[in-house]
């Protein structure tokens, strides 16, 4: 297999410039200086690549969106706030090779005409932060990076920007806000970063891992890159596997591998020998595939998108046999509510009632309707934010609820309960925790019960 | 210019307009809590989801831009935006504590009023009360606002208020997801001027005035229109009253003059105007007379001011009396062949006038009507009330008529006071047109008895030339009448036949006689035609009032 | 209150396309670095320093997990309750962190010297159970190893 993004990642020392260098580092820098913006926009539109970050919305087309009025600054700003759960693979390259990510935002930040960009990394990566900096102090004494990037009339500054623990920063007008230091409030479009973004100026924001493809795409070629993957899907994809398998980690496919031939390979298969029971293909916010659904998938947009569910970040989550889903769903729930920004109704109120029913499901204090209501709440969050974790929070929900439905039909109290007291008979808290055996009041009629207290 | 269709009703907007501001011109109620038409846009609670042909999703009619030949369906028409809608309502219902009657924005509550409405409110709650996200209450900020953190639908309409209108930038959300949190720093007090306005931009109870809390439910209010006489920005606003008792004074919306704001000084003017000890009989030698009639009162008046031998009338006006007002005194002073003594300059109103006190409203003339007694000629030759003051103490002058509203905005200057209370005790044949008892005015040979500001009809000009109408909201107290009432009955004794005191007539002649007010109607000032933000019950906005000269 | 260095990283971040506020996060890292908490007079302190409202810092301060209104402890201990860590064990690591430090997660230890606390995935999942020990990655964790740690 051709690897685009790991080749020297197993090099001692790949950090520092020397060692780099001697890997061809920053030649792909070399022939994107020599070609103007509209030809490298080409180029990369060519090659087909898609961003990683999760959406895969095609890079090159991104950048051409780029249109400043004369003198007008632009900003380039390469999202590195990696926080979607089960996700670690821009960890794993900033880490490992650092040059091959500046390498990227520089031949990115030429072909929009940037001057300065940003390199937002999330809070919890400060100890890799303090190598890309390093990294970035070698790149630029050397020449490379800076003033006249390899002597060239193209200057940039690249600036590292730490986040403090904040999941929306990685949602990309999350991020120009926080860089604005502000509350990472995603702003509503139009206007698109494109037109008014950091500092209201025209903005990309790149993906760690779509950025760090440019070197091989500049080097060996847009039609090389293309000729990898599928058609639809160029290149490779890094994925992250982790949770019940035998070995976790960062693996390089094709695009068009087969996933679970990536779980059994690469990572050498669901761990203890048990058989797999759900495997999540691209990060919390993507719908779970079964075991059986898993199996004809494809690692590319298309075959994951046939399948119902989406490639993502491709942070792969490894559920056994042994899972319980409706705590796993839990955790995933209370993680949304938890990182839910609060700015817009739906998400604030929807993420936090969603993991408060599925709390109380869990602690077998589940009401009868709970599941529908699960569903009804994901279905008034759904298309009605303002950025995409609302959307995120019910893929989870809905795809755990629809596919081990029996799990959670098992927390649910017996039917003959009416639901609870408050509910029944007007105002005032509940006192009587129903279900419980021979509690009279809780078998009689509704007096006005909720639509769904049938069920 | 696109021509946009909402609810099957046609309307044609500027490029760039959002499709709840042509909803809004069209006079299709989109609920909303974060939009005001004065902020910037945010789109956070996402009420105003409407159905747009050709889009995937529901689109936010207040961050979206129009487009030509878009064919929109608000929730009234559409299934789909009003089954969101009522989505979003139950969940800003989710963590609401549900306090309404002992909430005093009832009545007026965004919330309450879109949760009854039949096209998209009304659900039947699934949250167990127990379960509920509590969060801080009645939180006092400072002497006008007080904050009730589990109300808030964190529409962030205030935090864009303080961090962009008035720039303070004292209100802030903390924390995330259900548990974000209104609040100012350290519960400090606002030290924001305009601070007031909070409680007219919060759609809910979470911030309400403190003057008003618990004082009167709204729906016992009635409202009058009405201008305030602060300063001389003429900020539109409307008086909220109740059996003939100002409750309050909120700002109306007039985007020409004040947008949607009043300072916090000119919301509570009415305090001044009503407040102290106001002069409810005629009153002579600061004694009142027993018993006596109006009929009397202008007859001794007029005696007063006749017999004066040889020697001049001087009549001093007042920027804060109305345009009206002014034009009969105008009248007076010329019947009484003294028009070469007529001013109404206190002190250095006319330099004033367009000055600025901070970046926003307040202006440093702290009368209404300055350029009105300017445009009537009132600014007379001889130079105010230091020239009067010095003419009476030569003894140059036969008589006094004053006509004299005490600032409702601060005091009056010790220097002003003392130059009045000299010139009457220099003119023994002084009368006095006045609201209140005022030690300075005790050497009067006569006091009678005025309306105040929202006692008595009539027009204001503003420091621009904007021409605009003052209504009566409720009776003057006591005998007292408004000044233009008072002003025909001495017209009257001078030429046997009362002109008209209606201030609608008496602004047609100025009118036809002020070269500044040419062309005016009265029916055209009206400042009904200008709105109120937030509007009680209903939503209409967007008219401007009619800017003259 | 800070230090010159972190004075110096903070002016070095403002730019001139940018307003004052740009330079937050980064001085609300060094505050808390620092002072280990930012609390009402590191707020005003960092309001004066930019030119912000307090209301402004408090709100973006407060909208951070890593910017804390308590001091935390000298160290901090933050353990990863993340999807791929909960199938990785991380609930018992935690509760089992929990007894041997004898804190809370959220609590510091008597002695002020950690801080326990739980994170959402914090983009370690291959060392799962992940933690952080300050800013670097111990994962997979093993609270046995806390006495080890002992003389941290």
């Amino acid at each position: 297999m051709t690897n685009v993004l790991t080749r020297h990642i197993e090099q001692r020392d790949q950090a520092r410039l020397a060692v780099a260098l001697r890997g061809g580092a920053y030649e792909g820098l070399r022939r994107a200086l020599k070609l103007s913006p509209a030809e490298l926009i080409a180029e990369v539109t060519a090659s087909g690549l898609r961003g990683r970050g999760g959406a895969g919305f095609p890079t090159g087309r991104k950048w051409s969106f780029i249109h400043p009025q004369p003198g007008q600054p632009v900003y380039l700003l390469c999202n590195a706030d990696e926080s979607e759960p089960g996700t670690f693979k821009d960890h794993y390259l900033l880490k490992h090779d650092p040059h091959l990510v500046l390498e990227g935002i520089a031949i990115a930040a030429h072909a929009i005409g940037a001057a300065k960009a940003y390199l937002y990394m999330r809070g919890e990566y400060a100890s890799i932060a303090r190598d890309v900096q390093a990294a970035l102090q070698e790149a630029s004494a050397a020449g490379i990076l800076g003033d006249h990037c390899l002597g060239t009339d193209f200057s940039l500054q690249i600036e590292i920007q730490l986040g403090a623990g904040a999941y929306i920063c990685g949602e990309e007008t999350g991020l120009i806000q926080s860089l604005e230091g502000k509350r990472a409030y995603p702003r509503v479009r139009p206007p698109f970063p494109a037109v008014h973004g950091f500092v209201d100026q025209p903005t990309v924001v790149n993906n760690v891992e779509t950025l760090a493809n440019l070197s091989y795409i500049l080097v060996e070629g847009a039609q090389a890159f293309a000729a990898l993957g599928t058609d639809r899907s160029t290149g490779t994809k890094l994925i992250c596997i982790s949770g019940a398998v035998a070995r976790p980690g960062v693996y390089e496919v094709e695009m068009g591998y087969p996933l679970l031939e990536a779980l059994r390979r690469e990572a050498a298969g669901v761990r203890l020998g048990r058989r797999l029971k759900a495997i999540i293909p691209g990060g919390t916010s993507v719908p779970v595939l079964t075991a059986e659904e898993a199996a004809p998938v494809m690692i590319d947009y298309e075959s994951m998108q046939a399948a119902g569910t989406m490639l993502g970040s491709g942070g792969m989550i490894v559920f056994d046999e042994t899972a319980d889903m409706p705590k796993a769903l839990l955790r995933i729930a209370e993680f949304y509510a938890h990182e839910s920004c609060g700015e817009c109704t739906p998400c604030r109120e929807g993420t936090g009632w969603m993991a408060w029913v599925l709390r109380r499901l869990v602690a077998g204090e589940g009401r009868p309707g709970d599941l529908e209501l699960l569903l009804r709440v994901g279905g008034n969050i759904e298309g009605r934010t303002i950025c995409g974790l609302g959307d995120a929070s019910v893929q989870p929900v809905r795809s755990f609820l629809q596919k081990f439905r029996p799990e959670f039909e098992a927390l649910l109290p017996p039917a003959r309960d009416a639901g609870p007291e408050w509910q029944r008979h007007g105002h005032g808290p509940r006192t009587a925790r129903h279900g419980a055996p021979g509690d009279e009041a809780l078998r009689s009629e509704p007096v006005d019960g909720p639509p769904d207290a049938a069920l | 210019m696109p021509m946009v269709t909402i609810d099957g009703r046609q309307i044609e907007v500027e490029p760039g307009t959002s499709i709840i501001q042509a909803a809004d011109r069209l006079g299709v109620e989109i609920p909303r809590f974060c939009y005001h038409p004065d902020l910037r846009p945010e789109g956070n609670c996402r009420m105003c989801l409407v159905e747009v042909d050709g889009f995937a999703r529901l689109a936010v009619a207040c961050a979206t831009p129009v487009a030509d030949g878009m064919v929109v369906r608000s929730p009234h028409t559409s299934p789909q935006a009003s089954q969101a809608v009522n989505g979003v309502l139950e969940f800003l219902l989710v963590n609401h504590p549900l306090d309404c009657p002992i909430c005093d924005q009832a009545g007026e509550c965004s919330l309450q009023d879109f949760y009854m409405h039949p096209d998209y409110g009304l659900h039947k709650s699934h949250v167990d009360p127990a379960e509920k996200v509590h969060k801080r209450k009645r939180i006092d900020l400072g002497p006008r606002i007080v904050l009730d953190a589990e109300r808030c639908v964190m529409c962030s309409r205030c935090v864009r208020f303080s961090a962009d209108v008035s720039g303070k930038a004292e209100l802030q959300f903390i924390q995330r997801g259900n548990h974000v949190e209104l609040m100012a720093f350290e519960d400090r007090a606002l030290e924001d001027p305009y601070a007031g306005n909070l409680a007219d931009v919060c759609p809910v109870g979470a911030l309400t005035s403190r003057d008003f809390r618990f004082k009167r439910r709204v729906w016992h209010l009635e409202h009058t229109n009405s201008v305030c006489a602060g300063c001389s920005t003429g900020c539109n606003v409307r008086i909220d009253h109740f059996q003939n008792h100002i409750e309050r004074v909120v700002p109306r919306r007039n985007p020409s003059v004040n947008s949607s704001w009043i300072c916090d000084e000119g919301r509570l003017s009415w305090q001044a105007a009503q407040g102290g000890e106001r002069l409810t009989q005629p009153a002579s030698g600061g004694g009142y007379p027993p018993e006596i009639r109006w009929s009397e009162a202008v007859k001794a008046a007029h005696e007063l001011l006749t017999d004066r031998g040889e020697r001049p009338l001087a009549v001093l006006g007042s920027a804060s009396a109305t345009n009206e007002t002014l034009l009969l005194l105008r009248r007076y002073a010329e019947q009484a062949h003294s028009e070469h003594w007529l001013d109404f300059r206190l002190a250095e109103e006319v330099q004033l006038v367009g000055e600025r006190e901070d970046q926003l409203l307040r202006r440093r003339d702290k009368h209404p009507n300055t350029l009105g007694a300017v445009y009537l000629g009132l600014a007379g030759a001889r130079g105010g009330l230091p020239a009067m003051l010095e003419a009476a103490q030569t003894g140059e002058i036969g008589a006094l008529l004053l006509v004299y509203y005490p600032p409702l905005v601060g005091e009056e200057s010790a220097g002003v006071a003392e130059g009045i209370a000299r010139l009457l005790a220099n003119v023994p044949r002084s009368v006095v047109l006045t609201t209140h008892r005022l030690p300075y005015l005790q050497g009067a040979a006569l006091q009678l008895p005025v309306a105040a500001w929202s006692e008595e009809e009539g027009t204001y000009t503003n420091f621009a030339g904007t021409v605009q109408v003052v209504e009566r909201a409720i009776i003057p107290p006591g005998m007292s009448r408004p000044a233009t009432a008072v002003l025909a009955d001495l017209v009257e004794h001078q030429v046997y036949r009362r002109p008209d005191a209606d201030a609608e007539r008496l602004f047609a002649e100025l009118a036809r006689t002020v070269p500044a007010y040419q062309g005016m109607d009265y029916a055209m000032l009206d400042s009904r035609t200008a709105t109120t933000y937030p509007p009680e019950g209903r939503m209409h906005y967007g008219q401007e009032g009619f800017a003259g000269r | 209150m800070l230090s010159q260095q972190a004075l110096h990283e903070i002016a070095s971040v403002q730019s001139q396309e940018a307003s004052s506020q740009h330079a937050l996060l980064t001085a609300l890292r060094c505050m808390q670095a620092e002072r280990l908490h930012v609390g009402p007079q590191e707020v005003e302190f960092l309001a004066g320093l930019l030119d912000l409202s307090p209301a402004t810092v408090e709100g973006v301060a407060r909208f951070y997990d890593q910017i804390t209104k308590e001091p935390v402890g000298r160290h901090v201990l933050t353990l990863c309750r993340g999807i791929s860590c909960y199938l990785c064990g991380a609930d018992a690591v935690a509760e089992e962190t929990e007894q041997i430090l004898d804190v809370p997660a959220g609590g510091t230890t008597s002695d002020g010297r950690l801080t326990l606390r739980l994170a959402e995935c914090i983009g370690d999942c291959s060392h799962a159970p992940a933690a952080l020990l300050d800013d670097e990655f111990v994962g997979p964790f093993d609270p046995q190893s806390l006495h080890a740690m002992k003389d941290l």
